[in-house]
């Protein structure tokens, strides 16, 4: 996330968890991530629970997607690692692989600068750094339960090499059981943000070879709309710098054709509205060709990801009013996963309790 | 674009002015009050072409091939002069087509003009060239901070295409409107160029990187006098779309792993050129420098025939690359098409530096294909293209896949194949996409070939799993669910000794009871998805072990 980190006042009340549920308009949160816990039949949505005096993760459980207890940390950032044990952990989620539980989250540590903003001399040829660069990477922690406690070892604190800055990794697994981090570097680094993968040892623990790369954020499919890739107001073709492209978010799924789909979000209008988009790898193979398509939701909403709920539907799970953290909440829309690419059927306002 | 070598046209050795008008044949006819050359409104006589292709620089040259004159005009970046040729060997010295306005009717100011361009259209002579102003600074540079993270990267100063308007190739141009520049003078562009579609007459120019960053391709109507804007300037590409910036064999910076540290370089978008296809569609040849290509050429395509697009890059190789580009395309008087590019690091031929190559090429609705470089007309040694590199496949990646029936499984797979150099080509494989795999694992072996012979071979593997297998997916995936009773297990291990002692009644008898647990069980123990997918996996597993 672009934004600095959310901070949200939460407390672990073990007594409070058990006593009382709670709507989703109740949980200001960005970035929800669920996994589905077939042993337990309850749902657990994780969220970046940092406040000013410690970084964690926190998990909320339901049962039905509608009325949810918690949060519980799961996860605190340690300290004496290369994060700020203050700095945030966002984007967490967690998938079941191999019989364990893996957290991935995204830590930062601002005080270590892997480049300093220089300002560029005229005519420049661009090697000047347009702003400071620190330390941000994906970690992964493992723990027996969906309930944690997590955690990282220095190798898995270390998937991608510390001069990157990397965001939002979440894994894929080939169907050979290759297993990958798909991540997202930086637009602060890149301007031109990237969306990459590295492929894991089988324990999740330690990357198996170097990333390689599946798209620029410049392919997003808006820029030459006239609608919606320029500044409001203005056409596309305008006297404006164009603002970085930046990538959060990759998730990836299978079709049932076996192609492969994947989430990714944005910004359209001038890094004016965060959409949910996505794109597609026909061959299905993780390493593409990937072709944009069409975005899924608009309206600074997005970040978003699809898990299989219980009736056996199709869900996605998002964030709204990008724009306004305080105010963002859960939104959750029945999806279909198609070979042309993720459909919206409805939105679920019975489950999520947002209006429209 | 970024570091242009000046040196200049006018900086090659040359005659007096009294030399010049001697070779041009001409009589001193003075224009009054301008100082300028009146057009050769008589037939030159002794005109004089002492001055070869290779002893002339080559930056940004253009080449107007003009058919009531059967004359070629060659502009360039540097003083707008003109040179003129009969055989595109040999050429005149250069003659001044214009001067500059007095400093008050000017927007512009005496820096060195770039990149001139003639063309005619009804009937007179225009040219396009980009002038500057450096003093009129239209944004300033600012350090970019965490909460002002959009700062102008770099400062930016009036930069435009002007037009002149001449009855004669020779000049004296004059300029349609030295007052502004027919784009919004904030923008900073250059590189214009002249298209006419159904809309009517086109300024089509590159946008600056250092305003934009990712600088794009414009274009914007002109009045019928081609004086001002007749509407909205359209976006037609930007340089982040440069067709090698796809292809992910490109995705490296020099020798530095794919995914690296280095913040991304401006994409620059040079030297845009639009042509018409035999079959009406537009044709832009761009330069779209970085990488391994250096400085180089890629094309796109507006197969409505229309400015207005869309444009589709011609996802292939650079037509023209090693630090060439910004070329245009012409035809010669004897129907031929050609290619005239800037070649800013040639060696090895009759004279190193920045100098024009020439190559034989065939346009159509595939794209510029370059058939053959003319060393006879420019004296170097051209590009030796790489014709060695081999087809690029894209395969699905190792596939598992759940037989269902005893034969195996159909399997439909996408995988296709692209020669870098040509475009798409058939990708042949073992075993296609819908056929049937037995069960066990089958490699798939898959090759495609290019026009010149290369032949590209990878394969992948398809592991189809048989009943067994599948039995042990289908406890795994029960066991998610840590059931408290043994009993699905019991009934899967049990299905599964009767697998292996042959017993097909034996296991269908099993999974039928194994169905009725995860019945009884749905939505209590287990929940409706999982029931869905054991039941289902159930029957296919019956199906796969047959009658």
């Amino acid at each position: 996330m672009f934004h600095d980190v959310q901070t949200i006042s939460v407390r672990y009340n073990p007594f409070l968890q058990e006593a009382s549920t709670m709507r989703l308009p109740k949980i200001p949160l960005q970035d929800p991530y669920v996994l589905v816990d077939q042993a337990t039949q309850t749902y657990f949505l994780y969220v970046d629970a940092s406040s000013s005096r410690e970084s964690s993760v926190a998990v909320y459980q339901s049962k039905n997607l509608r009325d949810w207890t918690g949060p519980t940390k799961v996860y605190t950032v340690p300290n004496g690692g290369w994060a700020d044990p203050c700095g945030g952990a966002t984007a967490p989620e967690v998938h079941l692989h191999a019989g364990q539980y893996f957290l991935f989250t995204t830590l930062r540590n601002k005080k270590t600068i892997i480049a300093a903003a220089q300002q560029a001399p005229p005519r420049a040829t661009g090697t000047s750094i347009w702003q400071n660069q620190t330390a941000r990477s994906t970690v992964i922690a493992v723990a027996d339960s969906p309930l944690g406690p997590f955690v990282t070892t220095e190798a898995s604190s270390r998937i991608t090499d510390r001069s990157l800055m990397t965001l939002d990794g979440t894994l894929h697994t080939d169907p050979d059981g290759t297993p990958w981090m798909v991540f997202a570097q930086d637009w602060v680094q890149k301007i031109d943000a990237v969306i990459a993968a590295v492929k894991l040892k089988p324990d999740l623990t330690e990357p198996a070879a170097a990333p390689i790369w599946l798209f620029n954020g410049a392919q997003a499919p808006w820029y030459l709309d006239p609608q919606t890739g320029a500044p409001p107001g203005k056409p596309p073709a305008n006297d404006l710098q164009f603002v970085p492209y930046a990538v959060f978010a990759p998730q990836v799924y299978l079709t049932p054709g076996r192609r492969l789909v994947m989430l990714w979000s944005g910004y359209r209008r001038h890094f004016t509205e965060f959409v949910q988009t996505q794109a597609t790898s026909k061959t299905g193979n993780i390493a593409g060709p990937w072709e944009q398509l069409a975005p899924i939701l608009t309206g600074n909403r997005g970040h978003g990801m699809i898990f299989e709920a219980f009736d056996g539907r199709m869900m996605m799970i998002l964030h709204n009013h990008h724009d306004q953290p305080s105010a963002s909440r859960a939104e959750l829309h029945e999806v279909a996963i198609t070979e042309e690419g993720v459909k919206v059927q409805r939105h679920r306002g019975d489950l999520d309790g947002v209006a429209g | 674009m970024e570091n242009r070598k000046l040196s200049l046209d006018f900086e090659v050795p040359r005659p007096s002015r009294r030399d010049l008008l001697r070779q041009c044949g001409q009589v001193a006819l003075g224009v009054a009050g301008t100082g300028l050359l009146a057009p050769a409104q008589q037939a030159p006589q002794e005109v004089t072409y002492p001055f070869k292709t290779w002893q002339l620089n080559g930056q940004d040259a253009y080449i107007f091939a003009d058919p009531g004159t059967k004359t070629y005009y060659r502009t360039t970046t540097g003083a707008p002069q003109v040179r003129m040729s009969k055989n595109l060997v040999d050429w005149t010295a250069p003659i001044t087509m214009l001067t500059n306005p007095p400093e008050d009717q000017r927007w512009f100011s005496t820096e060195m003009p770039w990149a001139c361009e003639m063309h005619t259209y009804k009937g007179k002579y225009y040219i396009f060239y980009t002038r500057h102003n450096g003093t009129k600074i239209v944004a300033k540079s600012e350090l970019a901070t965490e909460t002002n993270p959009y700062s102008v990267w770099q400062t930016e100063n009036a930069r435009a295409t002007v037009i002149a308007v001449a009855d004669s190739p020779q000049g004296p141009f004059t300029g349609l409107d030295n007052s502004r520049p027919a784009t919004d003078p904030r923008f900073m562009t250059l590189d214009g160029t002249f298209i006419v579609d159904q809309e009517g007459p086109w300024l089509v120019y590159c946008h600056e990187w250092v305003q934009k960053i990712d600088g794009g391709i414009e274009a914007i109507p002109l009045t019928p006098d081609l004086r001002a804007a007749a509407g909205h300037p359209i976006l037609l590409c930007r340089g982040s779309e440069a067709s090698w910036r796809r292809r992910a064999k490109e995705y490296t910076q020099g020798t530095a792993p794919a995914i690296n540290a280095t913040q991304s370089a401006p994409y620059v978008t040079d030297g845009c050129e639009v042509c018409r296809t035999p079959n009406g569609s537009l044709l832009m040849i761009w330069t779209g420098p970085g990488g391994r290509y250096s400085y180089d050429e890629v094309q796109a395509i507006s197969r409505s025939g229309r400015v207005r697009g869309p444009w589709e890059q011609v996802y292939r190789e650079p037509f023209m690359y090693g630090n060439r580009g910004h070329g245009n395309l012409f035809r010669t008087f004897e129907g031929q098409d050609m290619l005239v590019v800037m070649n800013r690091s040639a060696q090895g031929g009759k004279a190193n530096g920045n100098h024009s190559e020439y190559y034989e090429v065939e346009i159509s609705d595939e794209g510029v294909r370059v058939v053959k470089h003319r060393d006879d007309l420019d004296g170097q040694v051209g590009l030796q293209f790489d014709t060695k590199t081999p087809p690029d496949l894209y395969l699905p990646p190792n596939l598992v896949l759940d037989a269902t029936s005893p034969a195996g499984a159909a399997v439909t797979y996408t995988a296709t194949a692209h020669a870098w150099r040509q475009g798409p080509v058939p990708l042949k494989a073992s075993h296609n996409s819908g056929s049937t795999f037995v069960i066990g694992t089958t490699t798939v072996a898959c090759r495609a070939e290019d026009n010149a012979g290369n032949l590209a071979e990878e394969s992948f593997t398809v592991h189809v799993k048989g009943a067994g297998e599948q039995i042990a997916d289908q406890l795994a995936l029960v066991q998610l669910a840590r059931p408290k009773s043994e009993k699905f297990k019991d009934a899967l291990n049990a299905a599964q000794s009767r697998l292996e002692a042959g017993d097909k009644a034996g296991v269908r008898k099993q999974l039928n009871a194994f169905r009725q647990l995860v019945r009884a069980e749905s939505a209590k123990a287990l929940s409706v998805s999982l029931t869905n997918k054991l039941l289902a996996n159930a029957e296919r597993i019956a199906a796969v072990i047959g009658s």
